[in-house]
């Protein structure tokens, strides 16, 4: 079990509804693999650098979660195809993630699962095995 | 010649050596996200600072620059600036 991230950024005219939509999907997909969601952060509208798909702003959202590397790819598959979603990275938490600094998350959005008791000994792997994917 | 190439010698400036921060300051972490602490490791043209002049070391210059790459892909750095 590892500590990932995963950066989303939504078209700036993406409703509300839809945003937290896609969010539950994927932890419901993490939670149905056996991982657990530790906190979700939400940035709300921010103007980009440069522009990505003609847009000029976006709407930021951050998940971190705990989970098997092969959960990775089928959250790939569920926010490739998205339209909403103009771009997206999963990065390894590094070796100095531990999970109970989200113990006293404020925007917990599901129950950790039983086996988050495992992971609060288990230090993520030394180096972050990193996934980064250009949408 | 010589003389001129002990004279330049002498000339040799060396300056205090920086310390790192982020080496002064265990607290302080690197984040891609954290766009104020990156933004003084570019330059105005949102190159990215050598360690010779930022002060950081080795370690600390890989993670900056690896955030600021990150930071990059998600638009929350600018790969350049024109007209700065």
């Amino acid at each position: 079990m590892r500590g990932y991230e995963l950066c989303l950024i939504f078209h700036p005219e993406t409703p509300d509804g839809d945003i937290t939509g896609l969010l539950n999907s994927i932890s419901d997909l993490i939670t149905r693999q056996k991982g657990s969601v530790l906190k979700h952060e939400k940035w709300g509208k921010k103007s980009f650098k440069y522009p990505i798909k003609k847009q000029t702003k976006g709407s930021y959202c951050f998940l971190y979660f705990m989970a098997e590397p092969p959960v990775l790819r089928e959250i790939d598959r569920m926010v490739r195809y998205n339209e909403t979603v103009l771009r997206y990275t999963t990065t390894a938490l590094g070796k100095h993630f531990k999970p109970e600094q989200f113990a006293h998350a404020d925007h917990i959005t599901h129950e950790p699962s039983d086996d988050t008791s495992g992971t609060d000994t288990h230090e993520v792997a030394k180096q972050p095995a990193e996934e980064t994917t250009d949408a | 010649m010589v003389t001129k190439r002990k004279n330049q010698k002498k000339k040799t400036f060396y300056s205090k050596r920086k310390i790192c921060r982020f080496c002064a300051n265990k607290e302080q972490t690197i984040s891609y996200k954290d766009y104020s602490t990156l933004r003084h490791f570019v330059s105005e043209r949102g190159k990215i600072i050598p360690r010779r002049i930022s002060g950081n070391c080795a370690k600390h210059q890989r993670e900056i620059t690896r955030a600021i790459k990150r930071a990059r892909v998600m638009a929350i750095m600018p790969f350049t600036v024109s007209g700065a």
